[in-house]
């Protein structure tokens, strides 16, 4: 007898646990939003007691803080501050405050600290290449065949080049206003005369996902990502069990699958790679990160590469952002054993997947990642 | 047989006639309680929709709460009733480029009544009626997107 009620006491439990874990999934809300024009998707989950218009005005203050930023830094937005660097004269002064200070400090601490991989003022190479203008090559690829593709010359590749000196814009200082002075140099390319042009969305997208980041922890959303173009991402806590989001980075020369998945929480990541924007000519593949020592897009084997750090909301989650954003970029512009040497020196949590021969293999310092296809090196 | 074989026999039996009636009101039980969890679950799938413009939310509703979140200069309320709800959704103040959204609150759908936004107005021919659903209007950049309790899904990027 006693056996009998002990077996139906533990089948009442068992139940009670089984409708107890299916009520608790079902009473966390989740968010899934995609913004059409800009690419960001977010995904958030919030208690069951938090309202719609909550969660609408979270979102409304994301979208508020990425406008606010792309808008300041555009290249084409008339008002922005590169736009009116790019658009003076050589040796010209232009004025800005204090945000465009710290943005335009941090391009350049980073560019220091990769020794010029990572280099803002490969702005006139982009265009010139087709990577960067509304008429370019890249906006237009589905339109042209290879023949039309026209590769720039040596003499014009060497002028734009001669632009690419960041390291003499000269910021100084005049009742808490900036002035930045152009370098006095200038080119001519095509008959037209050009100074120094800058883009500093190279950190710009990590940069806003660590300010995001914060935004959303401090609200009333405590489990959640938000995915930026899908080169960066911020990822807070999966759910109140603790358990971790699992991260997939595309496949370089098989977008659809992943070459790499990673276990992660409360982390700030950036990728980049040589096959979102890219076009062929002759065999050789150009694709849109340009090598500021050679003035070609990169040929170093070098596929995507993605840094991560872990992030504690403390206030620094934007220059986090920003150095994943930057730092991957500059890993692509390294050759293979520069870039390991990079990464290992710097203690960065770091992937790349690269061509060795006829191999693809991936190098990385990401603990508890899984590979897919290829093999570690 | 002997009397005392047969209240042997009926002792060594695996299951007893009440063993039987308490197990089977567990199963009962159980199978009511699934149920009504389950059926509960797919009623409330869709929780309500927001609609945005170009990135910015200009309207949600609430099936279940009746809240709604309105951006004035966006959102004309033409028809509202016990059973549905017509809104108006402007990309300005101009009269032009609009899409009429009607919402059942009766069987929880969205669908567009009527736009300006191309010849073909592709967007008339979409419906949302569970989570998977998504209206598009690609020339009004405009999204219509359910809300509700849909499964998580994990990031990519790259």
């Amino acid at each position: 007898m006693k056996k009998r009620i002990l077996t139906i006491i533990a089948i009442l439990i068992i139940s009670i646990i089984c409708l107890t874990s299916c009520s608790n999934a079902l009473n966390n809300k989740t968010y899934f939003t995609t913004a059409l024009n800009t690419g960001i998707t977010w995904q958030a989950q919030f208690t069951s007691d938090t309202s719609t218009s909550d969660v609408d005005k979270i979102w409304s203050r994301v979208v508020s803080i990425i406008n606010d930023y792309e808008n300041r830094f555009s290249t084409y937005e008339e008002n922005s501050f590169v736009y009116k660097f790019n658009n003076a004269d050589a040796g010209e002064r232009i004025e800005g405050d204090l945000l465009d200070k710290q943005i335009f400090d941090l391009s350049k601490e980073i560019f220091e600290k990769t020794n010029g991989a990572f280099n803002p003022a490969v702005y006139m190479l982009s265009r010139l290449w087709g990577f960067a203008d509304e008429n370019s090559i890249n906006n237009n690829l589905e339109a042209m065949t290879e023949q039309d593709i026209v590769i720039p010359s040596q003499s014009d590749i060497n002028s734009a080049l001669s632009l690419t000196n960041f390291e003499d814009i000269v910021v100084e200082e005049e009742n808490d206003v900036y002035y930045f002075t152009k370098p006095q140099n200038s080119t001519i390319i095509n008959g037209v005369e050009y100074s120094m042009q800058i883009d500093l969305s190279g950190i710009l997208k990590g940069y806003i996902a660590g300010k995001i980041i914060n935004e959303i922890h401090s609200s009333s959303a405590k489990w959640g990502y938000i995915s930026l173009g899908s080169s960066s991402i911020a990822v807070l806590d999966k759910d109140e069990n603790g358990n971790y989001w699992n991260l997939t980075i595309k496949d370089p020369r098989n977008p659809s699958s992943a070459y790499l998945s990673i276990p992660m929480i409360n982390t700030l990541l950036s990728t980049s790679g040589d096959y979102e924007s890219y076009f062929e000519k002759d065999g050789v593949r150009y694709c849109h990160i340009i090598n500021p020592f050679t003035g070609y897009p990169i040929q170093t084997g070098i596929m995507c590469a993605s840094i991560m750090y872990n992030v504690s909301y403390n206030e620094n989650e934007a220059i986090l952002g920003a150095y994943t954003d930057a730092y991957s970029t500059a890993i692509m512009v390294m050759n293979v054993e520069d870039a390991k040497s990079f990464i290992r020196t710097n203690n960065l949590q770091a992937t790349m997947c690269y061509k060795d021969g006829s191999k693809t293999k991936v190098f990385t310092t990401i603990k508890n990642s899984n590979l897919n296809n290829y093999e570690y090196c | 047989m002997s009397i005392a074989k047969i209240k042997q026999e009926k002792e060594n039996k695996i299951f007893k006639r009440w063993d039987i009636l308490v197990y089977a009101i567990i199963l009962v039980v159980i199978a009511v309680l699934f149920l009504t969890v389950f059926l509960t679950k797919d009623k409330s799938e869709i929780e309500g929709f927001k609609v945005s413009i170009d990135g910015s939310v200009v309207y949600t509703y609430n099936f279940d709460t009746k809240e709604e979140f309105i951006i004035d200069k966006n959102i004309q309320i033409l028809e509202r009733t016990d059973l549905n709800i017509k809104i108006r959704v402007h990309l300005s103040d101009l009269e032009s480029d609009y899409n009429i959204l009607y919402i059942n609150l009766q069987d929880r759908e969205i669908e567009v009544l009527d736009t300006d936004c191309s010849v073909s107005k592709d967007c008339m021919s979409m419906k949302i009626k569970s989570m998977s659903d998504t209206i598009i209007c690609v020339p009004h950049k405009l999204i219509v997107e359910p809300i509700g309790k849909g499964d998580v899904k994990d990031p990519s990027v790259g």
